[in-house]
């Protein structure tokens, strides 16, 4: 056994191919989304039917039915009240943000703040948006989950069988309610995801595999609907974000609409009368825009009118949004603690760097030529389908590691409307970080804490995040208890929140209402109301995740038994826990997904010593290895 | 779990304020590419909560060592000199003199209307700062050799004003160019 585990790197035998594991990379974009996996070491972009590789991210939800991508995009301008586009834009946005919110103007651009998605919003009893369509009401989530399930359905086509493992990209500006929306699409659509993985980082993989090289890389990614700037420093196999910013309501959409904006000047329209007239009127814009990347002008008509935009006039009305992309840039420059002059590379994501502009602008910012040899639109993709390959499993000796931020600062809420930061934005994630509470009223037993994102000083301006009820306070004098409240921020960049009072060791209870989005429950009914899934549809997928899990308990937990099991364990232990492996192993073929949910839970906990054991051995042997490096350094 | 190492000791770097960065961020990155959570991505739930734990440690050990204000108090903390940061006031009048000075220059470029100058003063006032908290941890440096802790405390405190002060720099530029 121990001689098997001295294997030089490099040299332990790989799975074998037909023992790989499925797993795939997902680019869930706004305006077009796609996926790719890792097959026989190449990295492909799967296409659908047809020979496509963009899925748009449209979805109509009309009386005959529902329609996915390019059947959909092309209805959008017949039927737009049923049909849903960039819907990424919606993503974790409550109903106030999306109406009649005045409360996130701070984190809009100006031109955002008169802009209407025509779709029919109502408000959910829980705060969160949804749009009536001639399918019923629709969340952000819902149609991110149909989306989803196209690209997953590619997937198994390709592959060959169920998903094992999705790796998800999101914009790495994108806060927790936001990452939590996405999570919640991709656990509707039922994949098993591995990581939400940021943009720009898996732009950086995708390009930093390619090179094998070292340095620090700047990644601009300007999508339709989001801007990201990440800088990144690439030293063997780690991939280290110093800093990320830029803005999660600006992109190429807003080059569209300012040149709508002109073509009603141009057209004499004051209002734009009907969501239908809209769309037409940024199809033009788009048909410009497009046109003009490669010639000088370009004329549409409307209406028998002809109009005629030359490259000059485009860049004047696109110049302020890029110059709101490079004053990002210069923050983030600055967050990263660098000067322009180190950077090594720069990187162009996303369908916008496509624009003449653009690049010319981007090129003479950073005064160095951006490299462009992957596919802008497939870049995102490669990168997710790489960290997916890896973190399945299929590459056991890979070195590459990806060390995220957190994005935003996550605070509470003081006295008098102010924020308190907890953890600062640009911190390497995952995190953890305690704050203590005060009781302020003798034999007080309850208090609440208000949790948001952003950086702003005062709380209106902040993205609330959530508000904890801590109950379970031992009544005490004013003072007396000592509440220590813990903010865990995981990989994916999202918060986890517990409360312990000190003295006493009560572990206080949380109620979590989260400000937006949904709530468990609401999920599992939306798994259960499914039209698409039939009873035994639920029943079946239900089982077939439970056993997934299974599996992989029942595999990791042997290895650690085989491992180390006999050193860490008494007897008894060791024996609990193998005969738990055992039970599972046949409940995972006769059981129903109950009950081997609650045995995998059962085991879960009673498993929890022996992990954190087997941590603390790592951590010896790495020490000590440690300074048995230094000794032969010397 | 055994959180019990220091810091210095995680990152194998001697316990003392100079630190080399290129040293601890090596150190960093190979624990980090044994106990990151995406390491154990195929494990059990239990091993990748413990993963997320450790990893978090690593990285505050990382944060407050790269850090010249985190690490100094650190230092402090690891000899029971733990800082009161509701009460610590500074009581060294030149200092008190050159926050006054800072605060109204901070001030004065506020009004300023052209962009331009605005920057010039911006960078000039940003060096200066700069300069001030270099002085400060070499300050700290000696006081803490001697162990002479009490102004060792004394220039935490002013090492987090400069902080501070830079922080707010930072935000006038961004709320003038925005």
């Amino acid at each position: 056994m121990a001689l098997l585990q001295i294997s030089e790197p490099g040299q332990s035998p790989e799975p074998h191919a037909n023992q790989k594991k499925r797993a795939v990379g997902i680019d869930l974009g706004t305006t077009n989304s796609l996926v790719a996996s890792v097959h026989d070491d190449r990295i492909e972009v799967l296409l659908d039917a047809q020979g496509r590789m963009l899925l748009p991210s449209v979805v109509q939800y009309s009386s005959d039915g529902v329609s996915i991508g390019h059947a959909a995009k092309s209805s959008a301008v017949n039927d737009p009240l049923n049909t849903i586009i960039s819907v990424k834009r919606l993503m974790g946005r409550s109903y106030q943000d999306v109406v009649g919110g005045e409360e996130l103007s701070a984190n809009l651009p100006a031109n955002k703040q008169d802009e209407n998605f025509s779709y029919d919003f109502f408000e959910r009893n829980d705060g969160v948006v949804a749009i009536n369509t001639a399918q019923g009401p629709k969340t952000s989530v819902e149609v991110s989950a149909d989306i989803l399930s196209v690209l997953a359905e590619r997937g198994r086509q390709a592959l060959g069988g169920e998903l094992e493992g999705v790796v998800i990209t999101v914009p790495a500006y994108f806060d927790d309610a936001q990452r939590q929306a996405t999570k919640d699409a991709a656990r509707l659509a039922g994949l098993p995801v591995l990581r939400l993985l940021n943009e720009p980082t898996a732009a950086a993989v995708a390009y930093g595999l390619d090179q094998q090289n070292a340095g620090t890389i700047a990644v601009y990614d300007l999508g339709g609907g989001t801007f990201d700037v990440s800088l990144l420093r690439l030293s063997k196999g780690v991939f280290e974000v110093l800093a990320t910013g830029g803005d999660s309501a600006l992109g190429g959409d807003d080059f569209d609409r300012a040149i709508m904006l002109w073509l009603c000047e141009q057209l004499n329209i004051r209002h734009i009368p009907t969501p239908t007239v809209e769309r037409h009127l940024l199809t033009l814009a788009c048909e410009l825009k497009e046109s003009l990347s490669q010639n000088e002008s370009h004329t549409v008509s409307y209406n028998d009118v002809s109009i005629t935009l030359n490259r000059e006039q485009l860049n004047g009305l696109i110049d302020p949004l890029i110059q709101q992309t490079t004053r990002a840039c210069k923050r983030v420059i600055r967050d990263g603690g660098i000067d322009i002059s180190d950077i090594d590379h720069v990187v162009m994501v996303g369908g916008s760097t496509r624009s003449l502009r653009v690049r010319e602008k981007v090129s003479l910012f950073f005064d160095q030529e951006p490299l462009d040899n992957i596919d802008p639109d497939k870049v995102v993709a490669i990168g997710a389908a790489i960290q997916a390959d890896v973190l399945v499993g299929n590459k056991p000796d890979s070195d590459m590691l990806l060390l995220d931020v957190l994005p935003l600062s996550l605070g509470l809420e003081t006295m008098g409307g102010l924020v308190e930061k907890v953890i600062n934005r640009n911190t390497t994630i995952p995190v953890v970080k305690a704050q203590e509470f005060t009781t302020f009223k003798d034999g007080q037993t309850a208090m609440s804490i208000h949790v948001v994102q952003g950086e702003r000083e005062l709380i209106a301006d902040c993205r609330s995040l959530a508000r904890f009820e801590l109950q379970g306070i031992p009544p005490m004098v004013a003072g007396a208890a000592h509440i220590k409240v813990t903010f865990q921020v995981d990989a994916d960049g999202l918060l986890n929140v517990s409360a312990m009072e000190k003295s006493t060791g009560v572990q206080a209870s949380i109620v979590v209402k989260p400000s937006y989005g949904l709530d468990d429950d609401s999920i599992t009914q939306m798994i259960t109301d499914s039209f698409e899934h039939a009873q035994d549809d639920i029943v079946m997928r239900a089982l077939r995740e439970q056993q997934v899990e299974a599996d992989r308990m029942i595999e990791s937990l042997e290895s650690a038994l085989a491992d180390n099991g006999r050193e860490l364990l008494s007897n008894d232990e060791y024996q609990l826990l193998s005969n738990e492996i055992s039970q599972l192993a046949l409940l995972r073929d006769q059981g129903n997904a109950q009950d081997i949910k609650q045995l995998i839970e059962k085991i879960s906990v009673d498993s929890e010593a022996f992990a954190a054991k087997r941590m603390d051995v790592s951590i010896k042997q790495a020490l000590a290895g440690q300074s048995l490096d230094d000794i032969s350094a010397e | 779990m055994d959180f019990t190492q220091n810091y210095f000791d995680l990152l194998g770097s001697p316990r003392q304020y100079e630190v080399s960065l290129p040293q601890i961020s090596d150190h960093y990155r190979d624990l980090q590419k044994q106990f990151h959570p995406d390491k154990f991505a195929s494990k059990s739930a239990a091993e990748q909560r413990a993963a997320v734990q450790f990893a978090a440690y690593i990285n505050t050990a990382y944060q407050t060592l790269k850090s010249p204000v985190l690490r100094a108090e650190y230092l402090l903390q690891l000899v029971d000199e733990v800082i009161d940061h509701q009460n610590s006031t500074i009581s060294d009048g030149a200092f008190l003199m050159l926050q006054m000075q800072w605060r109204e220059s901070l001030g004065d470029i506020s009004m300023i209307d052209d962009n331009n100058l605005a920057e010039e003063n911006i960078d000039a006032l940003r060096g200066e700062v700069k300069k001030q908290g270099a002085t400060l941890q070499n300050d700290f440096n000696l006081q803490y050799e001697q162990q002479c802790y009490k102004d060792a405390k004394a220039t935490v405190a002013k090492l987090h004003f400069v902080e501070k002060m830079q922080q707010e720099i930072e935000t006038i530029e961004s709320s003038l160019f925005d």
